[in-house]
């Protein structure tokens, strides 16, 4: 007697006798289970056979792992628009600091807020780093930001490359008031998009430029937020309008 | 004012009437002759076309995925899967585009992600609060599924041996084992056939053992 899913297989190869295939279709009548097996498996047949779409998953796996290309000085407009909002800001930036009542200190009070611990996915292979994450979120909550500093650094010990590590002591940094230390650390995590705290990092280091009063540097960084459609970019504009 | 004053002034209107006339080029660029080749770019999965539509639309998708409880990952995988359906849709002629693309697609995301949230259920997660997008023009309920079903199986049969995806593709292509195992340099077709048997049988085995498998 053939195994039950070797029948299933065989009828839709048709690879079955005469006989076997009015059996098999007595059974398919009656058989709820064997029902459900038969349309799975010629559902599974169906989506094998669709090459155009594995041709198309595969193209844009592709282009989703080629690193991004910056090709926003490379087109015209978006220079001249770029080169524009810098001279507004730069010709109007010095009597908007001495008519206006708001203060970039004010400013940075008003926005800044401590990053919230995220959740985070867990690999079997970091298990030790996912401790010391751990520990490390454990005291960023509860405002020892040393400590947490301290198994942060542990984790970036053994990657380097983890932005959430290199993320969160900056926003330690922050906290402890170490702004030269934490812009060092946004700065490096806005040269690479591909981890999700690349638009924060622009937030925190527009913050930091605020509250170093360094206007130019702040504006420049609102602008990428407004122009790269961030996920602050609200705030960046009305902060420039503020600033307007 | 000074006259230099006068010429800065000037070059920022400038900049922003460039901006301006940008633009109206790019909405007047919409019309129905660009709105068919997007249509043919898409069904001939012209890459350069498929970069294009990435570059320009990814961040925002993005943007969204992420603020609603998603990571970078999650956005590229619901925005394959929205350009993969708005293929559905063009091969079977039923694609409609009435607005911008980046508004259709857009919404597709958005579309794809709340069902994603539906299905995880996540205790922080008040999926209620998207009801009122849940229903769209752009896409089908039994779309969404059926892409849904063919991307679990059509990723699992990726995970098979490149001998077994051939050997599996080939006979449902209706060729005979006789001729699979020729073409395979297979020593016989009894074994042809018993090794498609267990490839396939590999195969079912990936994907009723994935999680995914019990919330279609």
């Amino acid at each position: 007697m053939k195994h039950y899913n070797q029948l299933v297989e065989e009828y839709l190869d048709g690879t079955l006798s005469i006989n076997e295939q009015i059996k098999f279709n007595e059974h398919l009548k009656n058989d709820q289970e064997l029902r459900k097996e038969f349309r799975l498996r010629k559902e599974i047949n169906r989506a094998i056979l669709e090459n155009d779409i594995l041709n198309l998953r595969e193209s844009l796996q592709e282009i989703i792992d080629t690193p991004k290309e910056r090709t926003i000085f490379q087109n015209p407009f978006v220079i001249s628009s770029f080169a524009a909002s810098i001279i507004i800001l730069i010709v109007f930036t010095w009597s908007i600091f001495f008519s206006s009542n708001i203060t970039p200190e004010d400013i940075y009070i008003n926005h800044y807020y401590k990053y919230p611990v995220i959740t985070y996915n867990r690999t079997v292979s970091d298990n030790l780093n996912n401790t010391n994450l751990d520990k490390a979120f454990l005291n960023y909550e509860t405002e020892n930001y040393n400590k947490s500093k301290n198994f942060l650094n542990l984790v970036l010990n053994d990657n380097r490359q983890n932005a959430m590590a290199k993320f969160y002591l900056a926003s330690c940094e922050m906290e402890l008031n170490n702004i030269q230390a934490a812009q060092e650390i946004f700065l490096e995590l806005i040269q690479n998009s591909n981890h999700i705290f690349w638009e924060q990092a622009y937030w925190y280091l527009a913050l930091i430029y605020i509250k170093k009063d360094d206007i130019d540097n702040a504006s420049l960084i609102l602008n990428k937020i407004i122009k790269g459609n961030m996920c602050k970019k609200k705030e960046a504009e009305s902060i420039i309008k503020m600033l307007d | 004012m000074s006259s230099h004053s006068y010429t800065i002034i000037f070059f920022i209107i400038f900049g922003f009437e460039c901006l301006y006339i940008k633009q109206l080029i790019e909405i007047s660029k919409l019309n129905t002759l660009q709105r068919k080749r997007l249509v043919k770019g898409i069904l001939k999965q012209d890459k350069i076309l498929l970069q294009k539509l990435y570059s320009e639309n990814f961040s925002t998708i993005k943007r969204f995925v992420i603020e609603n409880n998603g990571s970078e990952e999650d956005a590229q995988d619901v925005f394959q899967e929205a350009i993969i359906i708005t293929y559905r849709k063009a091969k079977s002629g039923t694609f409609q585009l009435t607005s911008s693309f980046k508004s259709y697609i857009y919404s597709v995301c958005r579309f794809i992600w709340i069902k994603q949230l539906s299905k995880k259920q996540e205790e922080n997660i008040n999926v209620g609060l998207y009801n009122e997008y849940e229903s769209i023009e752009d896409i089908e309920i039994d779309e969404y599924v059926v892409n849904e079903q063919y991307k679990l199986y059509q990723t699992h049969y990726k995970r098979l041996s490149h001998k077994c995806q051939e050997i599996i593709r080939l006979s449902l292509k209706k060729v005979s084992f006789k001729n699979i195992a020729k073409i395979m340099n297979m020593e016989s077709e009894k074994y042809t056939k018993q090794k498609k048997y267990r490839c396939k049988e590999q195969l079912v085995k990936y994907i009723k053992s994935d999680p995914k498998f019990a919330e279609l």
